[in-house]
């Protein structure tokens, strides 16, 4: 049995090894899914914090300390954040940016809240202002908003008669396809299916077949852009003559190559684009990020979490 | 009636890539009584192999007949040889240890195959370019068929016709079939147990990899977890046709293609997968030999 | 004193030194080694003293934490109301699905042990009856009780701590007991167990309903140190994590068990930067291990009965 003494020998040590070397720096914390799904996204936000706060340590930091920037992966997934958001506390940040789902936003939330860090994050779910914690600041319209525009979109504008909602099973997709059948039902619009897809799982025929037999006008996507690229391709595959119309988590260059030819014509609502935005200050900083890293902002996600992270060092 | 017809095609589509792939789990657990975990990614490796195989060929201004082809050809070489040495070094040296011991195996192999996909290629959604086959498309009694469908189809059938008769009318699909009644007798008459193990996991790669660049071409998005997604149904496949029995697994893969689609676009989309698996208990307790599987008493 | 007592003696002080000497960081993760080493010497009590290849465990783990959290965010009940329902829920649970399974063959056993584990997560998802919350779970459980916050590092570290040295008390017990003897005879013979009278369908649901209980109340304290549960935690992929545990550390062998969780849970921790290599080594790790020492690590040793006795076939 000296396998046990090693054994609690190697917990001992590992637990003297993690020491605390406190420096004087503004410490500030990125909780974003660096892998998994939405890796892609994560890390563009991971790279944009950085940035930011590098520019700032160029120009001598903030109150005479320096900028430093913790990350810690969430995969997107609401049991890593609160995992992820309690790391950070013990790493005493004093703001977190992230992060890019709701549901891992909406995990981390009441241990920011606690400890009274400031978080700002994309997440567009309605349920993120719910417990109304000052502590939390979003940075991108919120679904219903999204919602009422895009029922608005769908039911006014282009006169679709027979619309079909799809969405997937995470929360972010939940919410805001309820919203958005909500909304159109609201606005006299005519909701003949919401279904569910499950994420990766490819396949998405039978459920496009079911749509299908129904005669739509247009479908309605609230997923990811994994999926929603996919979803496209396949209705097109199948003949079904809908206009396409996507939620914001659509808006990845991702999408155009999933459809392939099928992302023609397919419409994505959400906010303005990195590049289609007028502001010379975000201009100036889209390309400095390409200067960095050598490649484009992922999407507009990261830029608004920048920017939500740009609002905080402002106040300070 | 089209609409029906329809989900009859859908399913008969996805159902070809659980047959093919449900194959390889069948035909090795029927000679080694072991679920090989890692073969669902090995599928997913043999997308990742045909993609950048089709993307050095694109360019090279031979005819695209020919290069979907070679392709085909050249990954299930690649597959095929990366099964055999799957099998020398995880599988091999455990043939006689405790039965949970390679199972364990297996899934250690799964997770390095997995994540070795994953640190080489990146965690982000690779795409099969478009264009690879023709986009022509027919319509049959109302449900549209394209090219690839038709396609995916036929090479499966064709695929599972010759394995067919492979197995029933040549020396080594004898060899294997005495195998997976009973290794030790088959020693006994004289059978080179260790290469028809071998064998078994040439064809199960190879079966494999047309799966893999089914799904590649097909559905065009392939991630480093689609093995599992895929392995998983497939594996249910094998069982709902009964395990380590190879008509079985063919009628397997296409059952389950068909009920997945009837259930997502009659009943519930939510719930799909969980009918899916009530199924598959259910089938566990009352008939645990599948569909097809003889009855057969319990050895003591 | 036999040097087993004193390893466990000396392995116990140093787990119950560790909050003293370390910062909250190490603490979160001496409790996760805790809550997960009793996961795992559940699932052994199916997998490596019944021999039922049972690949579904963590719906029981997260039947217990599921449990926990409905209760007080839903029902807004005291924390501590729920330790009753964590517990006997996934025991009756369990008696309730393993009854029809337990007399399949091994591997259509840990089939239908999949079964039920992707049956559950996707029940769970699909926000069942309204209060599993979908696939973000449920967060804000209030962890506040007897005027302390329960959810605190050290609190929760103790609490998981107690709850390892319990599971070693019944697993002990347990190996001591006619049932501990009666699993270990359906185990190694079930028909000649059955010839001289035990009965094996009793025995075996009886370990499921056991190990059960024990996950659940490893969810129930699970909950309380993290005040959220989302469904990823309890999919297929962790009831395979903890199958692997038992196996790689050696069937019915804690030292085994407890080396094995420390080695996929703790030292992960410890290299942070390899992060993105961590499965991957873990896949070769397993393949080696199993091809080196296809019994475990540390294989249990049973007694002094001569070797003829105890060998497998």
């Amino acid at each position: 049995m000296r396998k046990l003494v090693i054994l609690s020998l190697a917990v001992l040590i590992s637990a003297l090894f993690a020491g605390t070397a406190i420096a004087d720096t503004i410490k500030i914390g990125v909780q974003a899914p660096i892998t998994g799904q939405y890796a892609n996204e994560g890390q563009g936000i991971d790279n944009a914090a950085r940035l930011l706060a590098k520019q700032y340590n160029a120009k001598g930091g903030i109150l005479g300390k320096k900028l430093e920037v913790f990350t810690c992966d969430d995969e997107g997934q609401a049991m890593k954040a609160a995992i992820c958001a309690k790391e950070l506390v013990q790493k005493d940040v004093i703001m977190v940016i992230g992060s890019y789902t709701s549901c891992a936003a909406l995990a981390a939330q009441k241990t920011y809240f606690r400890a009274g860090v400031l978080q700002t994050t994309d997440g567009t779910s309605d349920d993120l202002v719910k417990e109304g914690y000052w502590t939390f600041f979003r940075n991108s319209n919120p679904n219903s908003a999204a919602a009422v525009f895009t029922a608005d979109y769908l039911v006014n504008f282009k006169d679709f008669d027979r619309i079909a909602v799809v969405s997937d099973f995470s929360s972010y997709a939940t919410g805001l396809a309820d919203s958005v059948v909500a909304e159109i039902k609201k606005a006299g619009g005519n909701v003949i299916d919401y279904s569910k897809i499950k994420s990766k799982s490819q396949n998405f025929t039978p459920v496009l077949t079911k749509i299908k037999s129904m005669n739509p006008d247009a479908i309605y996507f609230a997923g990811y852009y994994s999926d929603g690229g996919l979803l496209r391709a396949q209705q097109k595959q199948l003949g079904i003559d809908a206009a396409f119309v996507g939620g914001d988590a659509n808006d990845n260059e991702e999408f155009i190559n999933l459809a392939g030819s099928a992302a023609e014509g397919s419409k994505i609502i959400n906010v303005p684009t990195p590049d289609m935005l007028a502001y010379d200050s975000a201009k100036k900083f889209l390309a400095a990020y390409e200067k960095e890293y050598g490649k484009k902002m992922p999407s507009t996600w990261a830029l608004l979490n920048a920017d939500g992270m740009y609002a905080f060092l402002t106040a300070i | 009636m089209d609409i029906f017809i329809q989900q009859i095609v859908n399913g008969l589509t996805i159902g070809s890539i659980f047959a093919l792939v449900a194959l390889g789990y069948t035909m090795v657990y029927g000679v080694m009584k072991l679920i090989n975990f890692a073969h669902g990614d090995m599928v997913a490796l043999s997308a990742y192999v045909g993609l950048v195989l089709y993307t050095q060929f694109v360019g090279s201004g031979m005819p695209q007949a020919f290069i979907i082809i070679l392709v085909f050809l050249i990954t299930a070489l690649i597959i095929a040889a990366a099964g055999v040495i799957l099998e020398r070094l995880a599988y091999r040296p455990l043939r006689n240890a405790p039965r949970l011991s390679a199972v364990v195996s297996a899934l250690g192999a799964s997770m390095l195959i997995q994540n070795g996909i994953m640190l080489y290629w990146g965690p982000n959604i690779l795409t099969f370019p478009i264009g690879i086959f023709p986009e022509t498309s027919w319509v049959i009694f109302g449900a549209t068929i394209t090219f690839i469908q038709a396609f995916m189809l036929i090479l499966t059938v064709v695929l599972m016709v010759s394995l067919t008769m492979f197995i029933n009318f040549t020396k080594y699909g004898t060899a294997i079939r005495a195998s997976s009644i009973n290794q030790d007798a088959a020693k006994l008459m004289g059978i080179n147990v260790n290469m028809v193990v071998t064998i078994i996991f040439i064809i199960g790669a190879v079966l494999g990899s047309v799966g893999g660049l089914f799904i590649g071409i097909y559905y065009r998005g392939i991630e480093f977890t689609l093995g599992w997604n895929y392995g998983l149904s497939a594996f249910i496949a094998a069982i709902l046709g009964g395990i380590g029995n190879i008509p079985g697994s063919m009628v397997g893969g296409y059952l389950l293609g068909l009920f997945t689609a009837l259930i997502s676009g009659y009943v519930s989309s939510v719930w799909a997968e969980a009918f899916t698996y009530i199924l598959l208990i259910v089938i566990l307790i009352f008939r645990p030999t599948g569909i097809l599987g003889e009855r057969v008493a319990e050895k003591v | 004193m036999k040097k087993t007592t004193i390893a466990y003696i000396v392995f116990f002080a140093v787990m119950a030194l560790i909050p003293f000497v370390s910062n909250n960081l190490w603490i979160t993760i001496a409790t996760t080694f805790c809550i997960f080493s009793v996961v795992a010497l559940s699932v052994d009590i199916v997998l490596g003293r019944a021999g039922m290849f049972d690949m579904g465990h963590a719906v029981f783990f997260g039947l217990g934490a599921y449990a926990t959290a409905i209760m007080n965010v839903h029902f807004e009940m005291n924390i501590l109301m729920a330790i009753q329902v964590a517990i006997l829920l996934p025991a009756i649970v369990a008696i309730v699905i393993s009854s029809p399974i337990v007399h399949l063959r091994g591997d259509y056993l840990l089939v239908a042990t999949v079964g039920f584990n992707i049956v559950f997560v996707q029940m769970l998802r699909n926000n069942f009856l309204g209060l599993t919350g979908g696939d973000d779970g449920i967060f804000g459980v209030d962890a506040e009780a007897l005027g302390l916050y329960l959810d605190d590092p050290m609190i929760v570290y103790f609490m998981a701590f107690t709850l390892l040295l319990l599971t070693l008390l019944v697993i002990r017990n347990l190996e001591k007991s006619k049932a501990g003897r009666a699993l270990h005879y359906v185990q190694e013979d079930p028909i000649a167990s059955e010839s001289i009278g035990i009965n094996t369908r009793f025995y075996r649901v009886f370990s499921f309903s056991l190990g059960a209980a024990i996950a659940g109340l490893a969810g129930f304290i699970f909950t309380i140190q993290y005040t959220a549960v989302s469904p990823s935690a309890f999919d297929f992929m962790t009831s395979v994590m903890f199958f692997a545990i038992v196996l790689v550390g050696g069937k019915a062998s804690i030292p085994g068990i407890l080396a094995g969780t420390f080695i996929m849970f703790v030292l992960p921790e410890v290299f942070k930067g390899f992060e993105t290599y961590r499965y991957f080594v873990f896949g070769i790790a397993m393949i080696v291990s199993m091809v080196l020492r296809p019994q475990g690590i540390f294989p249990a040793k049973y007694g002094k009965l001569p070797k003829y006795v105890t060998e497998d076939k």
